[in-house]
């Protein structure tokens, strides 16, 4: 059917946009709409649960064994932290976020104690956590290094320069500045992870991978494809609006000229 | 025209500022603890969970409780409670001050997901002043018994974005609520074995 020009003038420019627009927006509202429609349910279908180790997938993630990992002795055992994970030898016995700053054994090996910088570790001799001890308990932070004095429990606490020595009673909550000598207290030191041990706890932390939630949501933020994908996202919701837009007006003027 | 540039502005403005920043410290430990006691210094005590409690831990939380001992603040019959528990990802500080097995006050002490933070605010917490766990009649050696479950008795309505994090406040009250019960048993016991010695 032909049309009268009147009409083609009106409304064809923004029906070209519109379908040029649409057709380039069309890609992206389909990845939206899966990834949107999945992260709804990621509780219901426990999509945080599910690891993803596909190498493609690890590597696009630049997800590699640890280069250097921190370990210290206590008891003959090694303490290491690998990612957010404190282990015992290979056995997962703490969480924390900031660095691990050592680990040393109390009443004669009964009582295990491994620092964070923000949070302590009480363990038990059967290495069961006796409890974590944080901010919330009054624990001075950051701590620097963890040692001990004469069967006591030692720490350096501080930031810069100022480092305030002090006396712990764990029981009672007492943190007290050490009044004695000072270099008597015997400090835990890093020692090299053993290579075997580093092997372990690398294939571990590679093995755990990342989450299909993650991947859901870097692809449905664009960050997938590093900061920029975040405007692209951006650019693509402010092209949905246009859209929006210059579709009511097509329909707007489609009607007014039939009518 | 006018219109349309009109409404593509107020659009973009709205999306350039509806970011929302959850995380941050609320309240610290020593605030709370004010908060909850006043000026009477409160008495730290701990208190170490026995088989049934790592069991009631494991029904309330559906794992295993990381830990043996738990510290609590107590004067008189009010208890306050501290607990880092995940809400998504991230654990989140919660505080409970307890009175006559009722929770008095709910406290987010420290967020850091960076959605759910709205657990914090009072139109939320306030839901659980109030609240106990709910008792249940059994029978048990021909005698009638009352025992405390491990739910609420009451509900707490949800936030909607924030299901993981409501849960966890969910979660640390019942655990608060349960262990109340049985540090105020135990120090009824203490009291009747000290009473019956006297004797």
């Amino acid at each position: 059917m032909i049309q009268p020009p009147y009409r083609d003038k009106a409304i064809s420019p923004l029906k070209k946009w519109h379908s040029r627009l649409g057709l380039t927006a069309a890609t992206f509202v389909l990845a939206l709409a899966f990834t949107g429609f999945l992260l709804n349910h990621v509780a219901d279908w426990r999509l945080d649960d599910r690891l993803i180790s596909s190498p493609l997938v690890l590597k696009w993630y630049g997800i590699s064994q640890p280069h250097q990992m921190r370990s210290f002795t206590v008891a003959e055992q090694f303490i290491s932290k690998v990612g957010e994970e404190v282990f015992l030898n290979t056995r997962e016995v703490a969480h924390c976020s900031g660095e691990l700053q050592g680990a040393v054994a109390l009443l004669s090996g009964k009582m295990l104690v491994i620092a964070c910088e923000n949070e302590l570790f009480l363990l038990d001799q059967n290495h069961e956590m006796i409890e974590r001890l944080g901010i919330s308990q009054g624990l001075p932070s950051p701590l620097r290094q963890i040692g001990t004095h004469n069967t006591e429990l030692i720490l350096a606490v501080g930031s810069g320069v100022q480092t305030d020595i002090l006396r712990v009673d764990v029981d009672n909550l007492l943190w007290t500045p050490l009044a004695g000598d000072a270099g008597a207290i015997i400090w835990s030191v890093s020692v090299p992870t053993p290579p075997a041990l580093a092997d372990l706890l690398g294939k571990h932390f590679v093995g755990e991978g990342i989450s299909v939630e993650r991947l859901l949501l870097d692809i449905h933020s664009g960050r997938i494809v590093g900061g920029w994908g975040v405007y692209l996202v951006d650019l693509m919701a402010i092209l949905f609006v246009v859209l929006a837009v210059t579709g009511c007006l097509l329909w707007y003027r489609q009607g007014r000229q039939q009518g | 025209m006018r219109a349309v540039s009109v409404l593509l502005l107020i659009m973009l403005l709205t999306f350039a500022t509806a970011k929302v920043v959850a995380k941050g410290v609320y309240l610290t430990a020593p605030a709370f603890l004010e908060q909850c006691f006043g000026t009477t210094s409160p008495e730290l005590h701990a208190h170490w969970l026995t088989d049934q409690d790592k069991r009631r831990a494991r029904e309330i939380f559906n794992r295993d409780y990381a830990g043996l001992r738990v510290r609590y603040w107590r004067s008189g019959d009010r208890t306050a409670w501290i607990f880092d528990e995940i809400g998504k990802t991230q654990p989140i500080t919660i505080g409970v001050l307890i009175a006559e097995h009722q929770i008095k006050n709910i406290s987010i002490l420290e967020f850091r997901e960076s959605r759910g933070g709205e657990i914090r605010h009072p139109f939320f917490t306030s839901q659980f002043v109030g609240l106990s766990l709910r008792r249940q009649d059994s029978e048990r050696d021909s005698k009638a018994e009352v025992h405390d479950t491990a739910e609420l008795d009451g509900t707490v309505d949800g936030i909607t974005g924030a299901t993981l994090s409501v849960r966890a406040v969910t979660r640390v009250a019942r655990f608060a609520l349960y262990l109340n019960r049985q540090v105020q048993l135990q120090g009824q016991a203490v009291l009747h074995d000290s009473t019956t010695l006297s004797r």
